[in-house]
């Protein structure tokens, strides 16, 4: 996956890179990709879909695997969706490994609608603060929005968003909210990642944590936790 | 003075006499070498360049972080100065293994340096990555000869990453018919060593079962009412040992009207899986006595009078098994 470098982004992103807005921040990622697939991601592919493909001629007859969503996982086009979001996943968040993920771990939206109507909520305060710190006539979400219908041509792609658990960036200490939504033009051959977090305040990563590694044991679950 | 070269040469006969999986602080070293610090700086570098001796930034007994050294590994050569930093940092991590996030914190290094660092590391096969059965999605690395504990690969009960609830199952049923088994052939109580040794020996289950996981399914068995902990006369309150465990031993609210008793066992047998014993008719008066509880259950209330006796006055308290 090709990261693209978008002028029409770039403001948007960098703002909403980290916006305090008073009792929580807000961390959140703007990225376009090119759904070209470079050296690494070659192999990942590769295993990607023999994997899948093993998975559904092991599995026994009658079992409805064509009700994933990304389309049946028994078209090629449908595994290469699974692939372009996990690859875009690996890129955007190297600390993790998505590699075991499948399609059930996805969901696909019905439409823009919704996910305009789910991100404006979410990002109400955010507004704010970029009216505070911009002004003009044209407020965060329509300028949100019409930059990303410049980029991707919204109504004309699959959205689809990551179900988050515990093990991932979302679940990470201090996060109380989060939205993530991939919007995948097939005919351009892109990916809009539009993925929000907010972290409150009142936790604070301490810095004593890391000069002993016996205290990196409060990081991760402990087998006691379960 | 002596020359550079014959000092670099004491330093490493020093080292070499230290055991290899210590460090050595850097003030045992200036003390055992006698040398002008000046002098011993020069050849510590010289030797560092030459990767013939590594550094560490190491917290003493006292808790102050110095200077140690430890020779050098022929597998480390030629790794540039901040590959060796996360090489150390990874070996450091021991069992555990560490979160590349983590890495990057105590190295202060960027995303970009830090994944081809580890793609290095990885190529000369001198890290590998492991997954952690509590957090799958997380890149995290070790050494290539460490051993992940079993706590993050989750021991004999994950199998692949995924958890093997079969295993669990048979394990507690194993565990379970040998602790009643001994109990009511011998009347004592089972160890966690005893019956651990039990299920070694029976090699009905493949995976090595360690004692810790043998007390695991022990105290799931204890949670789930089937059997009780005891403490074992004279064993002190932390040990672990010092646990034994028989057939839990039920008993019936002090309050309940006796003619409820029955039922309440009945309700327990049932809830525990078992058939309903065919002579559970009422006495004539609606009581449960002992005499009554023996034909119930047979030989295992005489020993349940043993055990737990009776109290005495109005509140009869009876003790009964629970099945097996």
């Amino acid at each position: 996956m090709k990261y693209l470098d978008v002028i029409g982004l770039q403001k948007l992103q960098a703002f909403v890179r980290s916006v305090d807005v008073g009792d929580y921040c807000v961390e959140g990622i703007l990225e376009a990709y090119s759904c070209k697939l470079a050296g690494s991601d070659k192999k990942l592919s590769r295993s990607l879909d023999q994997e899948v493909a093993q998975d559904l001629s092991v599995s026994p007859e009658g079992v409805v695997l064509s009700a994933s969503p990304v389309g049946p996982l028994t078209e090629a086009g449908s595994r290469r969706t699974l692939i372009y979001l996990l690859l875009t996943m690996q890129h955007i968040y190297p600390d993790y490994d998505f590699s075991l993920l499948r399609a059930h771990n996805f969901s696909k939206e019905k439409g823009p609608e919704r996910v305009k109507a789910n991100v404006d909520t979410l990002l109400l305060e955010t507004t704010k603060a970029w009216a505070n710190e911009n002004g003009g006539d044209l407020s965060f979400s329509e300028q949100l929005w019409s930059a990303v219908d410049k980029v991707i041509n919204m109504y004309e792609c699959d959205i689809y968003s990551y179900n988050p658990d515990e093990s991932d960036p979302f679940g990470e200490d201090g996060y109380i909210w989060s939205f993530n939504y991939f919007f995948y033009n097939k005919k351009m051959k892109r990916i809009l990642y539009f993925s929000c977090r907010g972290k409150t305040k009142a936790y604070e990563d301490s810095d004593e944590q890391l000069d002993d590694l016996e205290d990196h044991e409060g990081r991760f679950f402990s087998m006691d936790d379960i | 003075m002596r020359s550079m070269k014959a000092i670099a040469g004491r330093i490493l006969e020093v080292l070499k006499s230290y055991p290899t999986s210590k460090t050595m602080p850097s003030r045992v070293l200036e003390r055992k070498l006698g040398e002008d610090k000046a002098a011993l700086a020069k050849a510590l570098n010289h030797l560092l360049q030459e990767h013939k001796i590594q550094c560490y930034h190491l917290k003493d007994e006292d808790g102050h972080k110095t200077l140690h050294y430890k020779l050098g590994e022929l597998k480390l050569k030629h790794l540039s100065s901040e590959e060796l930093l996360v090489y150390q940092i990874i070996e450091q991590s021991n069992d555990r293994g560490i979160w590349t996030r983590d890495i990057k914190l105590r190295s202060n290094l960027q995303q970009p340096a830090i994944a081809k660092i580890l793609k290095t590391l990885e190529s000369r096969a001198l890290i590998k990555s492991v997954k952690w059965v509590t957090n799958k999605n997380r890149k995290v690395y070790m050494l290539m000869e460490v051993e992940p504990s079993r706590e993050i690969t989750g021991g004999a009960w994950y199998t692949d990453n995924e958890m093997d609830e079969e295993l669990v199952h048979a394990a507690e049923k194993i565990c379970l018919k040998f602790v009643e088994k001994t109990f009511k052939a011998t009347g004592r109580r089972a160890t966690a060593g005893d019956v651990g040794a039990h299920v070694r020996g029976t090699q009905i289950i493949k995976t090595e079962m360690k004692d810790d996981e043998i007390r695991a399914v022990l105290k799931v068995l204890v949670y789930d009412g089937k059997l009780d902990e005891y403490r074992a006369a004279g064993a002190e309150d932390e040990d672990e040992d010092g646990l034994e465990y028989a057939p839990a031993i039920c008993k019936p609210p002090k309050g309940l009207p006796e003619h409820l008793v029955e039922m309440l066992e009945v309700g327990w047998l049932v809830r525990s899986g078992e058939k309903r014993p065919e002579s559970t008719k009422r006495g004539e008066d609606g009581t449960v006595t002992p005499s009554r509880l023996k034909r119930l259950f047979g030989e295992e209330e005489e020993r349940a009078e043993e055990v737990g006796g009776r109290g005495g006055g109005e509140e009869r308290d009876l003790y009964f098994f629970r099945g097996t």
